[in-house]
């Protein structure tokens, strides 16, 4: 008999919230608008949706998660999230942003930017299959791994397909929003809304 | 309940945290900040009445507190762990590890 892991307990509570499928669902938007935003280069929509994206999930969530398995809220200093996971989010956050700054500013550092710009596909597959996989261990939702893999593979192509970069992007966001989707029916077959407190959830 | 055991090294144990569902309840609130009826409901597999008589012993001896509001007009019932009771199952923890000395 294996003993009661609290670390575990909480992977568990994290995954049986996020099975929906909802956090791929609102990703894959993102992408298809940014994948949209480069074909046009109109970056209006972005604005729009960076304000209508919270609202979207909260609002899916509050329609098919709490009614079904109901409402958990996470701490961000809870006493049980693994020691170093919080620093390394902070150090992971702290990097990029840091090398983003220097990159841009510094002309020591221009390879960097002819790079990406000779590269940006490879790169971008790079830096989405990273935090795709850093993602999918930290939180324990196994598809992530998929979407990393997906993602190096579909952004990376660019590189040698020639086709514009909003196609690839398009295509990685479309397959993101439909397996999303097909999770999201899934978990409505699965879990069917549950009547308490003479509410539905 | 209420039925002693002879060996002193088992006084040290909170017999309100030693029940299985109450156990269940409280080892899902400690790892999250909050979570609702439901969700405990779900994640503990208990049903509706017997969540909700232990919910009212756990609320009793100050180990959890039980937030009523409403969600578009609808009661709406949040569970949350006090500080009393993160305290409580901390000691219990160590109890239990220390009692059965597990390797």
């Amino acid at each position: 008999m294996s003993g009661i892991r609290l670390s575990e307990l909480r992977k568990k509570a994290f995954n049986a919230f996020h099975e929906d499928g909802i956090i791929d669902i609102t990703l894959g938007l993102i992408g298809l608008i940014w994948g949209f935003m480069t074909l046009t280069d109109d970056s209006s929509m972005s604005v729009l949706f960076i304000v209508l994206a919270p609202t979207g999930y909260w609002g899916m969530k509050q329609q098919y998660t709490i009614p079904r398995i109901g409402l958990v809220r996470f701490s961000n200093n809870d006493c049980n999230a693994p020691s170093g996971y919080k620093l390394l989010t902070a150090l992971f956050a702290m990097f990029i942003a840091l090398g983003i700054v220097v990159f841009l500013k510094n002309p020591y550092f221009s390879f960097v930017l002819l790079s990406i710009q000779n590269y940006g596909g490879l790169l971008l597959g790079c830096v989405t299959a990273v935090i795709g996989a850093y993602f999918a261990w930290s939180s324990s939702i196994q598809r992530f791994y998929g979407y990393s893999i997906l993602s190096f593979i579909i952004l990376s192509t660019y590189e040698f397909l020639g086709q514009p970069f909003g196609y690839h992007m398009i295509l990685l966001s479309t397959i993101m929003l439909l397996a999303g989707a097909y999770q999201l029916w899934s978990f409505t077959i699965k879990y069917p809304v549950t009547l308490v407190d003479g509410r539905n959830g | 309940m209420g039925e002693m055991v002879e060996d002193k090294r088992f006084e040290g144990l909170d017999r309100l945290i030693h029940e299985p569902a109450r156990l269940a309840i409280l080892s899902t609130l400690y790892v999250v900040e909050s979570a609702d009826f439901l969700f405990i409901m779900k994640q503990t597999g208990l049903s509706f009445g017997n969540l909700s008589s232990h919910m009212s012993k756990l609320e009793q001896i100050g180990y959890i507190e039980v937030i009523k509001d409403f969600v578009e007009r609808r009661p709406h019932t949040m569970l949350k762990i006090t500080e009393e009771g993160r305290v409580a199952f901390n000691g219990y923890k160590h109890n239990i590890s220390k009692l059965l000395e597990i390797r």
